[in-house]
């Protein structure tokens, strides 16, 4: 099986490999400086990377647990993610979204790796409907919410949130979590992807408006039951 | 599709109304040009029923957020995986 992780699209601007030179080159100029001093800064640099690299450990697991709805299925995703990143490190571009680069091999390994083994795969939902559609739902003169089920919108317990949010098609719900729970811009939910922007885009109105249509639905149940209980 | 508060809506407001609808997204989460969010800001500001699509996609936003409880990572993966990483480099 081919596995990709994270080509290194974007060294060319600004590589680790030119970084390590540049600096080797300053200390050249200080006759104090010895190379071993320089192979020294390099394990440095590939500590600092690998604390880095660590400090978000959290944050993938909670990612791959999301994906894969089972912890010891999330462990194995996030330790090969960390194995691979860990050898893949000369193809991060320093000071670019470190987060963004991990989240990009975690979503290829599990794409690769995990979600091809298993029996059935979801479905990508992207040929459901199409954006036309979509801005149809939420344009004025369709059944969104109204302000009368805001308050009950603003009350809808998290468990219901979330339920709501596994039911969406695994493409869209990445590009939303991506998005609104973990900030990423757009561009970099494009890279972890791989995908062009106007489908990040399409993926995340899509995941959207679907969400708040099972959201609506939800509060409407919600406003019919009050009413009927205040009628008593 | 007989809604009586579009009547009030002339056909130039409609199709900004229709923008704002389209990019509620790209300006919820900062992605639009300084200038194409300020007619959307102002928009919102001028068309009450666009305002109040944008406060509910917002609060969704925030629903979504306040669902999706971070877990912490197994202490049992966390070490293995700093063992990884120091093997490496020694």
């Amino acid at each position: 099986m081919v596995t990709t992780v994270a080509p290194p699209r974007r060294l060319g601007s600004f590589g680790w490999s030119e970084v390590s030179s540049y600096l080797m080159n300053i200390e050249a100029t200080d006759e104090k400086v010895s190379t071993a001093d320089a192979a020294a800064s390099d394990v440095d640099q590939i500590a600092a990377f690998e604390t880095e690299a660590l400090s978000h450990i959290d944050r993938l697991y909670s990612a791959a647990l999301r994906m894969t709805r089972n912890p010891a299925d999330a462990e194995d995703v996030v330790q090969e993610t960390y194995a691979k990143a860990f050898q893949a490190y000369k193809t991060f571009t320093p000071g670019t979204n470190l987060k963004a680069w991990l989240y990009r091999i975690l979503t290829n390994t599990y794409i690769n790796q995990y979600r091809k083994a298993k029996r059935s795969p979801q479905t990508s939902g992207d040929a459901d409907v199409d954006d036309w559609q979509i801005a149809r739902a939420a344009s004025h003169d369709s059944t969104g919410l109204r302000s009368a089920e805001m308050d009950a919108l603003d009350q809808t317990p998290d468990q219901t949130v979330k339920e709501a949010m596994e039911q969406l098609p695994e493409n869209f719900r990445l590009a939303v979590y991506l998005s609104d729970v973990e900030g990423f811009s757009y561009k970099e939910i494009a890279e972890i992807m791989g995908t062009p922007i106007g489908t990040v885009m399409s993926r995340l109105n899509r995941g959207r408006a679907q969400l708040r249509k099972l959201l609506a639905d939800y509060a409407a149940e919600r406003g019919i039951a009050r009413a009927r209980e205040g009628g008593r | 599709m007989s809604d009586p508060a579009m009547s009030s809506h002339d056909h130039d407001e409609l199709d900004e109304c229709v923008r704002a609808l389209e990019s509620v997204h790209a300006f919820l989460h900062n992605e639009l040009l300084e200038a194409d969010a300020d007619m959307i800001r102002h928009h919102l500001h001028a068309c009450e029923r666009c305002m109040e699509n944008f406060e509910i996609e917002s609060t969704i936003t925030e629903m979504i957020q306040r669902s999706q409880v971070p877990a912490a990572a197994p202490v049992t993966l966390t070490s293995r995986i700093t063992r990884l990483s120091v093997r490496r480099r020694a």
